[in-house]
């Protein structure tokens, strides 16, 4: 009877004494990685390809300006206020936490001085191409439901106000 | 696997063949003219219902009633006279923006001595008395007890539809303080179940209270809305006419195929509000069907038409909110606009008007056109022309080659379209006869055209007539000077 193995064949697979100690920190440290590559690699996958409401806004696809120069030319002068509202909520954004200094600053003196309520919301439903107007409009509305708890102890969702200023920021920037 | 595999085949299969079984699928195919040919008289048509068949949120709305000629209902007749050239007496209109089923009978005291803004085709309309209901005020106008054809939309404010829609959406407030106070509106205060039971209520057995009195076609009896539509066949239209029933649309695609840039809303509604009163519609649909096929009992006498239906297009949303052009207004309309009406958001536009009317065309031509004469006469019987008509007006002639010169106005929501050197932008043109529904104008050159200001005058030539298989056409002009008003 004949062996394929030469008798000196060490079997790399044989459990020797020693090594089987060695083996689980092994695994464990890998396991850990694992767990911890996973948690860092799983809302980037998510966010691409399984994208919850206000995940990416900088990767969700904008519809095609219709009317590109008229809205050009209308932010250039009495849509400027929509441009200077997304400044406004841009300063909010900045911080994780906004002062409430700040907060009660753009409500009652910032917000105040491009107009009223009804004269913002009639600016931005002026604006010619119709998918830009609902941009801002969606912003606005996103302040509105945070911007109110900005100032108490229960700020609402700041996501939704990101989000959608970015997607306006973004549109913004196609129209320069 | 091979189980799995088995499963998710029996899984499709399911979901293909409930498809297969929906209304969808089982109804009729959209209108195309029949091989019916005009009566051989004058028709007599009223058009009654809520804001959804008044017009409301379509242009040249006017008055206390929202009442506009490009409503489903006076549309449906222009494309029958011009398309088949029926004779259609000027019929007349009690549309009443925010009315409900029991108003037809029983009075609405609101509308007494109201400028009501007849569509201007019908001259000044006549002014509801004190106490009158609407079906008294169709007689005043008219002097018909029955009509050849009743066209209706019922039932939204009877479910308080229109307060729904109010409660989900945004408001915008006079003051900043009130803006950021209301800051936390969840959204859709009445619940699902709520209004189920309110729909199944309505188009279920619960009978009106009464559903008119005595001396009206209800004779002071109680009734459901299979009773109503029985009443109304039965006293209002003539024993071979047609009652056409027109439901209600989705107000919103479904938010599975909304753009994700959308951040989850639509003209400010939340997603899960969005698709639950998309639940609802096709709730209300389907019961409005059902009690319109109960009453008519197969006669064909009653007609439903689906808004929601027509609006899906079978898959391809014209709601607010889908991929291509929107059939109904927006949030933002009245500000958009200058009317300042916020009423008009959630109401069909011209196009949607049209779509319907199309449909509603349809059913009636099925119904009231008379049969094609045979071997003879068969020539005259032939569908729609190939080439196009040749439309005079006292003013002008409407022909390839003619000089074109009319006030207009940009038909949004369709947006002017810009090329390298052309602008392409669709008007509607009150002086250009009403047999082309719009004027599309190419003009080369660049044009500041804005929603708010809508009117332009355009100097041309009329470069061709486009007749669509529906039977209405459109005027295109190449212009050689717009001027922006």
């Amino acid at each position: 009877m004949t062996t394929p193995f030469p008798a000196s064949f060490e079997d790399p697979f044989a459990s020797r004494p020693g090594r089987k100690r060695r083996r689980w920190p092994v695994a464990i440290v890998a396991l850990v990685v694992l767990v911890v590559a996973g948690f860092i690699a799983y809302p980037r996958v998510r966010a691409t390809w399984f994208p919850d409401t206000f995940d990416a806004p900088e990767a969700a696809q904008l519809p095609a300006v219709v009317e590109a120069d008229a809205t050009r030319a209308y932010f250039a002068g009495p849509g400027l206020k929509v441009v200077q509202m997304r400044e406004l909520t841009r300063k909010l954004t900045a911080e994780e936490e906004p002062p409430a200094s700040l907060c009660a600053e753009v409500m009652t003196v910032s917000f105040p001085a491009l107009g009223t309520p009804t004269d913002v919301t009639m600016l931005i439903a002026q604006i010619p191409d119709v998918s830009t107007a609902e941009m801002a409009l969606g912003h606005l509305d996103a302040l509105r439901r945070w911007l109110g708890g900005c100032s108490s102890s229960a700020p609402g969702p700041r996501d939704e106000l990101i989000f959608t200023g970015v997607v306006l920021d973004r549109r913004l920037e196609e129209l320069t | 696997m091979a189980r799995r595999l088995r499963w998710v085949l029996a899984s499709v299969a399911a979901v293909a063949l409930l498809g297969a079984l929906s209304p969808a699928a089982a109804s009729s195919p959209p209108f195309r003219s029949t091989r019916n040919v005009a009566p051989d008289r004058t028709i007599t048509w009223l058009d009654t219902g809520d804001s959804y068949a008044s017009g409301e949120g379509a242009t040249g709305a006017t008055g206390y009633c929202q009442q506009s000629a490009n409503a489903f209902g006076p549309k449906a007749a222009t494309l029958l006279r011009t398309a088949k050239k029926w004779s259609i007496d000027a019929a007349p209109m009690t549309a009443c923006t925010s009315h409900r089923a029991d108003d037809l009978f029983n009075s609405p005291l609101e509308l007494a001595g109201k400028p009501v803004g007849a569509p201007p085709e019908r001259g000044p309309g006549v002014v509801p008395d004190a106490g009158s209901s609407l079906w008294e005020w169709g007689q005043a106008t008219s002097d018909v007890d029955r009509f050849d054809v009743v066209t209706m939309s019922f039932g939204g404010n009877n479910v308080d539809f229109g307060k729904l829609i109010t409660d989900c959406q945004t408001l915008v407030p006079t003051d900043w303080g009130e803006f950021f106070s209301g800051s936390h509106q969840t959204g859709c205060e009445t619940s699902e179940k709520v209004l189920t039971d309110r729909i199944q209520a309505f188009t279920g057995g619960t009978p009106f209270e009464p559903m008119g009195p005595a001396d009206s076609p209800a004779g002071g009896r109680n009734g459901s809305l299979v009773d109503f539509y029985k009443t109304v066949a039965d006293t209002m239209v003539n024993d071979k006419g047609v009652l056409v029933v027109v439901g209600y649309p989705r107000l919103f695609t479904p938010s599975k195929h909304w753009g994700r840039w959308r951040g989850g809303r639509c003209n400010t509604v939340h997603s899960f509000d969005a698709d639950m009163l998309g639940n609802l519609a096709v709730l209300f649909d389907e019961r409005l069907r059902a009690a319109v096929a109960t009453a008519d009992g197969g006669r064909g006498k009653i007609r439903y038409v689906s808004r929601l239906e027509i609006f899906d297009d079978d898959g391809q949303y014209k709601s607010l909110c889908g991929d291509g052009v929107e059939w109904l207004n927006s949030i933002m309309l009245f500000l958009r606009d200058g009317t300042l009406r916020k009423d008009r958001g959630f109401h069909p536009n011209d196009l949607g008007n049209v779509a319907t009317a199309e449909r509603v065309a349809g059913e009636v031509d099925g119904v009231v056109g008379a049969p094609p004469p045979t071997t003879t006469t068969a020539r005259a019987a032939q569908p729609a022309p190939t080439t196009e008509p040749t439309i005079k007006s006292d003013e002008q002639t409407y022909e390839i080659g003619s000089n074109f010169s009319a006030t207009c106005t940009l038909a949004w929501p369709f947006a002017p379209a810009r090329g390298r050197e052309h602008v392409q932008f669709r008007t509607t043109c009150p002086a250009v006869p009403k047999q082309f529904l719009f004027v599309d104008v190419v003009y080369v050159g660049d044009l500041d055209l804005r929603p708010s200001k809508p009117q332009v005058r355009i100097n041309g030539v009329v470069a061709d007539i486009i007749r669509s298989e529906y039977g209405f056409t459109t005027l295109v002009v190449e212009a050689d000077e717009v001027l922006v008003k």
